[in-house]
């Protein structure tokens, strides 16, 4: 007894000196992704652990470790090119091909990501190759290329006008056409109510910050903000415009506009929200979690989350007015996927480049992403005798409990993911991407019957039934609401180059023109002096000079727009989706 | 006797257990009290130290903190929105943002202050809170509760009123992830400002204290901050004090106690001057608990020790007083030796117990090797009647084999009892289970009967699977061509094609025209036939040789004729009629063949065989036969009427 303890006492001694060894021996290369920590969409905290990742990590041979970087080290990073072997862009293309931290992956593309060169993403490569740098390099990856929203949905996206939908209800559903008839509806629903349910006072509107330009999301403007600083395009022709000076074509000017019409509706009986001037985004959310605000400039759940959770059946909460006035966030081809906002670049100093430009292939590899997406061909799905791809019963059956939030942990999808837990900046490709054998990545929850059977808004149920329509998106496109899918913004900033320092400190000084004055438009107690105020500044604006340096954008503008919008076309009318004519557009409010 | 002799074992053993009990409670109770004691000098010279850096610390943080706040209330932004006398709604917006970036501005410069608040005279709040730095100037925003704000307005000009902690979520008015857990404020009343008499309330949270307290860390202590009514506003670890008074009455008494969480505490408090806030600092006791627990752990080691002592002194004394050790010694001896005979044995030293363990190992060891040979022969036995088994397994296999060869020849005689005009009779004896030779005939058509007896190279399993080919070959050939030698050649043809095994086949092949007697045969190797003429002798037909079937491609094959008339017989044989041995290695030979066949040659073909039988058992007598014993014998009767087949 003794003699085998002392043997196994020795044996013990012996491993415990050589853990470090095994450990090292078992170690894999660490393949580093970088992202600003602020941008939640790229968390993956826990995620990687998820089958998925960990089958790259084995194809790849190397662990994979996400990086949160913090807006100062990314910067830094950036300057020193002491980086993470994959970064995150931040809407700062030119700075880091300046700078000369990013990888040209052009060479290496047709040999290492051969899924890339073609289908979806190879005309994301043609026109970076093309516009973003003058040597033909290749250097930024897009994520999510593809549909941004469907024509289809049970939960309408915003960019109307939101109400709060039981008082509006309560007045009969008055059609809204315009800013005046939103106006009016507001109105009424602040005398019926003056203040809510607990007690707390109602304001006409609400909006969480005084430049507001999300307010000219209404149809009235038809702009969007993908242009940089306040230059906004126009959705459905593509033009840009100064969101400084013109105020004719400005969201800016537009929302001083409306809070000024506001203030003057409000002012006596204390309907307009005058904190909404200087609150922070705290205290306009917890007015907008206690439904203080009639109206809205985006749509908010937090209300309608908390007060469904005593009354299941309540309408309290926030919908958008089915209105020829509304632009759907639907059909957006997005070409260069989210925009110079989100993109991935490999590090010019990473030891793992070879590595990096695989995981870029797996990421738009359709097979892979069918997988993301459904799980594993053969387990979960499979092709029916006809090549029809098709859950199988232990699928189907795994998918319903995970959608249904009833998964256990050893729940298929749970052990191996689902697409978005490769994140909301992984992959490359949406999952309503066709894949080669004619359906979409994701077969079973992009379709009508799927977004049907699983509305369970109460709000979105009440448009269905009073307009009488299957989903809520019917209800806009039935009332001539139009969706974005002539908008190619986000894909034509990504390719402008950055203005000069000159033309920089115009702008910065321009902002500051307009801070200055913002709070004296908006309490202007009349038209004189609300125009007084605005020549006044325009003014000041030319005298700056910067009519000439939104002249020299929009320059840039067109330059990739000539470039960009008939490679949209051609991509959209190749899937079905025919873009808007002049006609359709300009007979709209 | 068993029961009794343990009894007694267990009274002689009571006060060695009580006294080792005795020993080790009065060891334990010593040691605590005297360890306590060393534990509290350590701990008032601990405390000593942290009181002075507190004392020296907190009072001009506070001093400098109100100072701070009192510039900022004096300043003219704030001052200006203080007032509220502004022209227009603009201005009064103007104003407030002002206001607002300047407290922004500040609280970012000042760690710990997380909110700055101002009171008008009228009772209504303004100033600014962190989470995005959010304005508070409504009164549907007023925080505080009524009593707290009837404390600070009561507070003495100049001088500084603590109030809460208030919870952050009830300033708020909601809480998120990053919602402070407790605020304290310090407030006071000023008149040093250009617009009169103002409220001040500096907001702050743990962190402002947490520097000072940090460098008071030990990993045992937790420090609580009291104003004057003994309102908690600061403490370290997780946990508020749920019981001021209690932790206030019980500190600096020397005494350990259990605190709300039942654990061993043991507190000491110093009261500053200004302002008049009281430390306390709580000692976890949970260490000297473990001092204690270990001390007993030890003593109880020490006292089993010394009782383990007292067993075996007692044993020794029992191997002396107790002579029935012996007898199961003496006993467990004989019974190694194999001798169940008991002696007595009285033993006199611990010698005696070591040599019972050697004759206990001996009696093992005998035993075991005596398992392992019974082991040893149980498997012997088994590997035994296993090997009976597959050779009783092969035995019946091989009769099964046997079977079907014996049936696929010949085996119904006569044959042909509608034919009167042959009369054949043929046999064939494996000289083991199965056999290489074989036999056959068969009407080709109504007039011509095939005969044919073959020898393969080979025996058993192998040489009877080349017969049955070699046999079904010729049959299939015979049906196709009337010719004995171009039977021959295709036979020969087809078993060159698959011989793998290189093995061969003699045979004699003769196919008799019943209408004639005309008799067309080929030899391929094999015995010459013997015939017998009408009441004449056997003699052997010495026909020309062919080459053996499958030996070589390509061969051709001669056939001769021969008129067989009436009352004629023809007997055809294998090589293990004459090349039966007998024990002295003599072969029966044909010259002993021809002579035994014409013993009998007047007979049946059945009675020549039989005879022939006869003659080679009586000549090999008991000796092994090591080749098939194969014969045929036709007795050509004349052509008769035409009957069927």
């Amino acid at each position: 007894m003794k003699r085998i303890l002392l043997l196994a006492l020795a044996a013990v001694l012996t491993f415990s000196l050589l853990p470090n060894c095994s450990a090292r021996a078992e170690e894999r290369p660490v393949l580093t992704i970088g992202d600003v920590n602020d941008r939640s969409s790229a968390r993956v905290d826990g995620e990687e652990q998820v089958g998925l990742w960990r089958y790259l990590e084995d194809q790849l041979g190397m662990d994979i470790q996400f990086v949160y970087m913090t807006p100062e080290a990314y910067a830094a990073g950036l300057a020193s090119g002491d980086l993470p072997d994959i970064v995150a862009t931040d809407n700062n293309l030119a700075t880091i091909l300046d700078n000369g931290v990013a990888f040209n992956a052009g060479p290496y593309m047709e040999e290492y990501v051969p899924n890339f060169m073609k289908g979806e993403t190879r005309m994301a490569y043609d026109v970076f190759t093309a516009l973003l740098d003058e040597e033909e390099g290749f250097y930024f990856f897009p994520q999510k290329i593809g549909y941004n929203g469907v024509g289809y949905s049970n939960d309408p996206a915003n960019r109307g006008y939101v109400v709060r939908w039981d008082y509006y209800k309560e007045l009969g559903y008055p059609p809204i056409n315009n800013e005046d008839d939103y106006l009016s509806v507001l109105q009424q629903m602040h005398e019926n109510h003056p203040f809510t349910e607990e007690g707390y006072p109602t304001y006409l509107f609400g909006t969480d910050n005084y430049a507001g330009y999300c307010t000219a999301f209404r149809a009235e403007v038809s702009l969007d903000y993908w242009a940089a600083y306040k230059y906004q395009n126009n959705i459905f022709t593509n033009e840009v415009y100064d969101g400084y000076a013109d105020p004719e074509h400005s969201m800016w000017w537009s929302c001083m506009s409306w809070f000024n019409k506001l203030y003057r509706a409000g002012k006596e009986d204390g309907s307009f929200d005058m904190d909404f001037l200087t609150q922070s985004d705290e205290q306009y959310d917890a007015k907008c979690a206690r439904g203080q605000y009639l109206g809205l400039q985006n749509k908010s759940t937090d209300f309608y989350d908390a007060m469904v959770s005593t009354d299941p059946d309540t309408l309290c909460g926030y919908g958008m007015v089915p209105t020829a006035a509304t632009n759907l966030y639907t059909n957006v081809y997005q070409l260069l996927g989210n925009g110079s906002h989100y993109m991935w670049f490999i590090s010019e100093n990473s030891q793992h480049k070879e590595a990096a430009l695989k995981l870029f292939n797996y990421m738009c590899d359709p097979d892979f992403l069918r997988e993301a997406a459904m799980g594993q061909q053969g387990l979960t799905w499979d092709y029916d005798e006809e090549g029809i791809p098709r859950m199988t019963e232990y699928g189907q059956e795994q998918f319903d409990d995970y959608m249904a939030g009833k998964a256990s942990e050893d729940n298929y999808y749970a052990q191996w993911g689902t697409y978005g837990d490769l994140t909301g900046a992984w992959p490359l490709l949406r999952n309503n991407v066709i894949h080669p054998d004619g359906y979409p990545l994701d077969f079973v929850t992009i379709n009508r019957e799927y977004a049907k059977a699983n509305m369970t808004n109460n709000i979105s149920k009440d448009i269905c039934a009073h307009y009488g329509v299957e989903l809520p998106t019917d209800a806009f496109y039935q009332a001539g609401g139009l969706d974005f899918r002539n908008d190619c913004g986000e894909a034509i900033t990504s390719c402008m180059s950055s203005l000069t320092r000159e033309q920089l400190r115009i702008l910065a000084r321009a902002e500051t023109i307009l801070d200055s004055v913002w709070v004296d438009l908006v309490l202007a107690e009349t038209d004189e002096e609300w125009n007084a105020i605005r020549d006044e500044s325009i003014r000041q604006l030319v005298e700056l000079g910067e009519p000439e340096v939104f002249e020299a954008y929009r320059q840039q503008w067109n330059a990739a727009a000539a470039v960009i919008v008939p490679l949209v076309r051609e991509a959209q009318i190749s899937n079905g989706i025919e873009p808007y004519t002049p006609e359709q557009y300009e007979r709209r409010p | 006797m068993k029961q009794k002799l343990m009894s007694l074992r267990v009274r002689m053993l009571l006060p060695v257990i009580f006294m080792t009990l005795f020993v080790v409670i009065l060891l334990t109770v010593l040691f605590s009290r005297a360890y306590i004691n060393m534990i509290l000098r350590q701990e008032n010279d601990v405390n000593a130290v942290g009181f002075e850096t507190v004392s020296h610390s907190i009072p001009p943080l506070i001093s400098s903190s109100v100072s701070e706040v009192q510039r900022i209330m004096a300043d003219d932004r704030v001052a200006a929105y203080a007032r509220l006398q502004y022209a227009s709604k603009a201005e009064l917006v103007h104003g407030r943002i002002d206001c607002r970036d300047f407290l922004r501005g500040e609280i970012a410069r000042h760690d710990g202050i997380f909110g700055l608040l101002f009171m008008r005279q009228d009772g209504s709040l303004f100033g600014v809170l962190p989470e995005g730095y959010f304005f508070l100037d409504h009164p549907e925003d007023d925080p505080f509760p009524e009593d707290m704000k009837a404390k600070i307005l009561n507070a003495p000009l100049g001088q500084t009123v603590w109030v809460g902690p208030l919870a952050g979520a009830a300033i708020y008015g909601f809480e998120n992830s990053t919602t402070p857990r407790n605020v304290m404020i310090a407030a006071w009343k000023s008149v040093n400002t250009s617009y009169g008499e103002c409220y001040a309330m500096m907001l702050m949270d743990e962190s402002i204290f947490e520097d000072q307290f940090a460098a008071l860390q030990d990993g045992k202590s937790k420090w609580h901050l009291l104003t004057a009514d003994q309102t908690e506003i600061y403490h370290t670890g997780q946990d508020a004090c749920q019981n001021i008074e209690r932790l206030i009455s019980e500190s600096n008494s020397g005494t350990i106690f259990q605190n709300e969480n039942n654990q061993p505490v043991c507190a000491f408090s110093m009261t500053m001057d200004s302002p008049a806030w009281t430390v306390v600092r709580e000692v976890s006791m949970e260490s000297y608990e473990q001092v204690v627990r270990y001390v007993r752990r030890t003593v109880t080691v020490v006292a089993s020790g010394i009782f383990l002592i007292v067993m075996a002194l007692y044993i020794l004394w029992l191997k002396r007083r107790m002579p029935q050790f012996e007898s199961l010694l003496d006993g467990i001896i004989r019974i190694g030796q194999g001798d169940l005979e008991t002696r007595e044995f009285v033993p006199t030293s611990i010698n005696e117990f070591q040599r019972m363990q050697q004759e206990i190992n001996k009696t093992s060891q005998a035993l075991r090797q005596q398992m392992d040979t019974i082991r040893q022969m149980e498997r012997e036995q088994m590997e035994l009647e296993n090997q009976k088994r597959e050779q009783e397994l092969i035995v019946r296999e091989l009769s099964t084999a046997r079977q079907i060869q014996e049936s696929m020849l010949p085996h119904i005689f006569p044959p042909y009892p509608d034919r009167s005009e042959v009369n054949l009779f043929a046999s064939m004896d494996p000289a083991r289970d199965v056999g290489g030779d074989f036999y056959d005939f068969f009407f080709i058509d109504e007039d011509h009967l095939c005969l044919v007896i073959a020898d393969v190279s080979g025996k058993g399993i192998p040489g009877a699977m080349f017969m049955m080919i070699s046999k079904r070959i010729i049959e299939d050939s015979a049906r196709q061509v009337h010719s004995p030698a171009e039977i021959l050649y295709r036979t020969n043809e087809a078993l060159c094609d698959s011989n793998q095994m290189d093995m061969f086949v003699t045979a004699w092949l003769g196919i008799l025209e019943i209408s004639t007697g005309k008799l067309t045969a080929a030899n391929a190797g094999h015995e010459f036939p013997a015939i017998r003429r009408k009441n004449g002798h056997f003699e052997l037909y010495k026909d020309k040789h062919n080459f053996v079937l499958g030996g070589m491609e390509g061969v051709p094959y001669k056939e001769y004729d021969l008129h067989i008339a009436p009352g004629d017989k023809l007997f055809v044989y294998t090589d293990g009629v004459p090349e039966a041995t007998a024990a002295d290695g003599e072969m029966f030979g044909t010259e002993r063949m021809i002579l035994a066949l014409n013993t009998c040659g007047d007979k049946s073909p059945e009675a020549i065989l039989g005879g022939i039988r006869n003659a080679v058992d009586t000549f090999v007598g008991d000796a092994e036969q090591f080749d098939d014993l194969t014969m045929m014998c036709l007795e050509y009767r004349g052509p008769q009427e035409s009957k069927s087949v």
